[in-house]
């Protein structure tokens, strides 16, 4: 019979992020390529956690850049400027990004990232999601859409349908929100390795294998 | 099936800062762009228990509190993104 102390050491990771931050995107991508070139990637439980950026935002689609420049003052060309270094960076990377793209409120995507995490698949639709809105589906905030995802991850219809329907989950994102602030997360993603190391921001994928070097040794001690 | 929502803290919570590290902050309003890259390390003996602690590590900047975040931002020029603290 195995005991605890025979189980094999794993490590959590527990990434917050929200659908529309653009550096969630990209550190999620890297994190993912750190834990894929870590020795340690068969020992290691990684969970999505959501972290609504702005609940203020409407819930049908507007242009990104059209509400950057009109929420901080920014000028249109401005802001295409420096959202075109994004897409250069994510491209770079291998991953679509469009900068004139839909903005709409994200809260039933996180929520439908909840039921996810309920089938062990929130960090796949928190991936599919946001592939829908950097690609610029005109599409991507609707039900349709966020159905299609969840049902293709394998979800069952009549629970994604129920959520959909309803507010479930809502009290879900509201608290993780609220951890992320209690653990020190100023912004978004906020990475947490073995609940002892915290990485604000999308940093690069060396820095990441290299905090899970860290994490590991402090886990396995 | 694990619990995806109370993700277990084993003590103190050790914060590594890069200057590297993109990041959005629903308080200030801004999403800030990397400037450095930075090799990220830690000491895990300089953590606190009971709370979160930032730290100064090696090849990175020393943690910083809100209020000087956002200042950094302002000299940063930073673009801005869509972020807002949750409803209650």
């Amino acid at each position: 019979m195995e005991t605890a102390a025979q189980a094999p050491t794993r490590l959590s990771i527990d990434v917050w992020s929200d659908i529309v931050c653009p550096f969630c995107y990209l550190g999620e991508h890297r994190l993912s390529q750190a834990i894929a070139r870590s020795p340690h990637a068969d020992r290691i439980d990684l969970s999505i956690h959501t972290f609504q950026l702005d609940p203020t935002l409407p819930a049908s689609p507007i242009a990104t850049l059209d509400h950057l420049s009109a929420t901080h003052g920014v000028p249109a060309a401005q802001a295409r400027a420096m959202e075109s270094g994004l897409a250069r960076q994510a491209r770079s990377e291998g991953l679509a990004y469009e900068v004139d793209r839909p903005a709409a409120n994200t809260l039933d995507m996180l929520r439908l990232v909840q039921l996810g995490n309920a089938h062990g698949v929130g960090w796949e639709v928190m991936r599919d999601l946001q592939a829908e809105v950097f690609s610029a589906n005109p599409d991507a905030y609707a039900p349709a859409t966020l159905a299609r995802v969840a049902e293709k991850l394998g979800i069952p219809v009549e629970e994604i349908r129920e959520v959909l329907d309803s507010d479930k989950y809502a009290d879900a994102v509201r608290a993780d929100h609220e951890q992320a602030v209690r653990l020190g997360a100023r912004g978004v993603p906020f990475t947490v390795l073995g609940g002892r190391l915290g990485i604000p921001g999308a940093v690069e994928v060396g820095q990441f294998l290299a905090a899970i070097d860290q994490a590991w040794e402090q886990v396995d001690a | 099936m694990p619990d995806t929502t109370t993700p277990q803290t084993a003590g103190p919570l050790q914060l590594l800062e890069s200057e590297a590290a993109g990041y959005c902050d629903p308080v200030t309003g801004l999403c800030v762009l990397p400037a450095a890259l930075p090799e990220l390390r830690g000491d895990p003996e300089t953590a606190t228990p009971g709370h979160a602690e930032k730290v100064v590590v090696p090849g990175l900047r020393p943690a910083l509190d809100a209020q000087s975040r956002a200042h950094e931002h302002e000299e940063a020029q930073p673009w801005t993104y869509s972020s807002r603290p949750p409803q209650p």
